[in-house]
């Protein structure tokens, strides 16, 4: 069996309606109409040891209610999860000392003090020995550089500083699995990269299993493999990243730009997307080649530069979920 | 751990120096009040002969310092909905320690310590002057009485913690059963009908914190039952626990 293992999962949230006016307000004091939604609708999917695992979907398509039944917060309606042997749920405080969960948008630290005093309550909540906490926080302090602000109270961080702050957090108990929910969100470039290495470093140093959710596909570029995407609470993709580009993207942008076009050559499978006085978009499928458009265009005109452009994974999502109606 | 706890709240409450002690004061002084208003009451109406005000003082204390105990250490469950709101609840389920130590220790308030103070010395002095003569065992009947007290609160607070599984957002209502209690609980149970003392022996066990005990302490009866009363509260309690724990499986965490 694999390390996790996720089986027919399910979850209905009932979800109280009403209309919008006083009146209505005021009536579903007596009389309420429940609406079920079906959050995680019969999922199943397996994960190894080590492996970083990207988990995506529309917003409200069910990854945080999913990551919440995988650390033991909610219990599932009906299906079966086993992660490393344990059910989540039921063995929960056994269980999630094996495991580390950064929420972006909810903070582990305490506002008022600085990190270091969060950090050392963690100690004690997880009975971690002086030696191993040391040895973990020295190493947590330099690869994710928190050195300077460690004594300064978290409401005074700025966002990635606190973002680096939660991840160490997260870690220190020397989790076999870490969860990020949206670790990224609304981070600068800068602070993006030095979270997203890290997260490459740790994987590949302990071996940490990681799960995250995210809707910056530079994350999951940079990051993972495998993607497993779903909406409305249903799985729709299971696979590489490859294998989602290559089912998915399958044009490529071609721009020429030159003096004087005499006339726009007959290309098959060509689409002339944009065009003025001096530069040409041209959209074509994977297998036309790009040097025979570079061929005939340079009989009709002086070309001075060209760029060919492959569509990006945001792209190729935005296809994904149009073609599956999310 | 708890000891860790103890000193972060700490920690959390000296960041804004003086608003701490400005609570503390407000607090204390509200308390004093109130006891005062009691007192002259009692002095003007003669409310019950067989009530001394002693006896008035320390069946109301007992109370006062066993809620304000609670609203001391056990904030986080008075304050639950929050904990549920803000999403908060999901980061304790994630660790590897049991759910209702850390609930305690999600919040405590030291902003309540001017009332335990308070209430603690009137507690010890009414008591000298309710018993006759001291004897050990009215002393550890005076600590099961303040113990239960606080257990009794800290069960009120599980229980209606329970109800936010439900709800969410805190209800009003619960208040009626944190204030009110508190309020009805702090006279002495003479006042009352008939069917009011039945509900605070059955259904919320106050009787069992101070009317009872004091018959004890004032010399009233010498049955030895009347020194176990307090531990009817660890009743009370435990169906306070069972409830809540089968709410976390109705939980419906809050946010992404």
């Amino acid at each position: 069996m694999s390390y996790i293992s996720v089986e027919n999962l399910n979850k209905t949230f009932k979800v109280p309606q009403r209309g919008s006016g006083l009146k209505d307000a005021f009536r579903s004091l007596f009389k309420r109409d429940y609406k079920y939604i079906n959050a995680v609708d019969n999922i199943s999917f397996d994960i190894d040891e080590g492996e970083v695992v990207a988990y995506i979907g529309p917003n409200g398509a069910g990854k945080s209610t999913t990551i919440k039944m995988l650390c033991g917060i909610l219990k599932p309606d009906s299906g079966t999860i086993s992660v490393n042997g344990f059910n989540p749920f039921n063995d929960r405080k056994k269980y999630v000392g094996n495991i580390g969960v950064v929420f972006g948008q909810k903070s582990q630290l305490w506002w008022d003090i600085p990190a270091l005093d969060s950090f050392q309550l963690l100690k004690s909540i997880y009975k971690i020995s002086d030696e191993e906490y040391n040895n973990t926080l020295d190493d947590l302090i330099k690869l994710l550089d928190l050195k300077e602000f460690l004594h300064t109270p978290v409401r005074q961080l700025s966002l990635g500083q606190r973002m680096r702050c939660e991840i160490a957090a997260s870690l220190l108990h020397n989790p076999k699995i870490l969860f990020l929910d949206e670790p990224t969100i609304g981070l600068d470039a800068v602070s993006k990269v030095q979270v997203r290495n890290f997260i490459k470093e740790i994987n590949k140093r302990k071996k940490v299993t990681v799960i995250l959710t995210s809707h910056d596909m530079s994350d999951i570029e940079a990051l993972t493999n495998r993607l497993i995407v779903i909406g409305h609470g249903k799985k729709l993709y299971d696979g590489s990243l490859k294998g989602i580009k290559s089912k998915f993207a399958n044009n490529k942008k071609v721009e020429i730009i030159f003096e004087k076009l005499n006339k726009i050559p007959n290309i098959k499978n060509s689409k002339v997307i944009e065009q003025n006085k001096n530069r040409i978009l041209l959209e074509i499928d994977n297998n036309t080649s790009v040097s025979n458009i570079i061929n005939k265009y340079s009989k009709e005109c002086e070309i001075k530069d060209v760029n060919v452009y492959e569509d990006n994974l945001d792209d190729i999502i935005f296809k994904l979920y149009q073609d599956l109606n999310l | 751990m708890i000891r860790k706890y103890l000193s972060i709240h700490l920690k959390v409450a000296l960041e804004y120096k003086v608003s701490f002690i400005l609570t503390i004061l407000a607090q204390t002084l509200s308390m004093f009040l109130e006891i005062f208003a009691v007192e002259a009451l009692f002095y003007k109406f003669s409310l019950l002969d067989i009530y001394n005000i002693n006896q008035l003082i320390l069946s109301y204390s007992v109370v006062w310092l066993g809620f304000s105990l609670s609203e001391m250490f056990s904030r986080g469950f008075d304050n639950f909905a929050n904990l549920i709101i803000n999403g908060n609840f999901d980061l304790l389920l994630i660790r590897p320690r049991n759910i209702f130590l850390q609930i305690f220790g999600s919040d405590i308030c030291y902003e309540k310590l001017g009332r335990v103070i308070f209430a603690s010395y009137l507690v010890i002095s009414s008591f000298i002057k309710v018993v006759e003569s001291i004897s050990i065992l009215k002393i550890i009947l005076l600590i099961l009485m303040i113990l239960s007290s606080f257990i009794l609160f800290t069960s009120v607070f599980i229980l209606c913690a329970a109800f936010c599984f439900k709800t969410v957002q805190g209800l009003e209502v619960i208040n009626i059963f944190t204030n009110g209690t508190r309020t009805l609980a702090q006279y002495p149970m003479d006042i009352y009908n008939k069917v009011i003392r039945i509900i605070f022996t059955i259904v919320i066990p106050i009787t069992f914190i101070n009317y009872y005990p004091i018959q004890y302490l004032n010399n009233t009866t010498n049955n030895l039952l009347y020194l176990l009363c307090p531990l009817a509260i660890i009743v009370f309690l435990l169906i306070s626990v069972i409830v809540f724990k089968s709410g976390i499986k109705h939980y419906y965490s809050t946010g992404s």
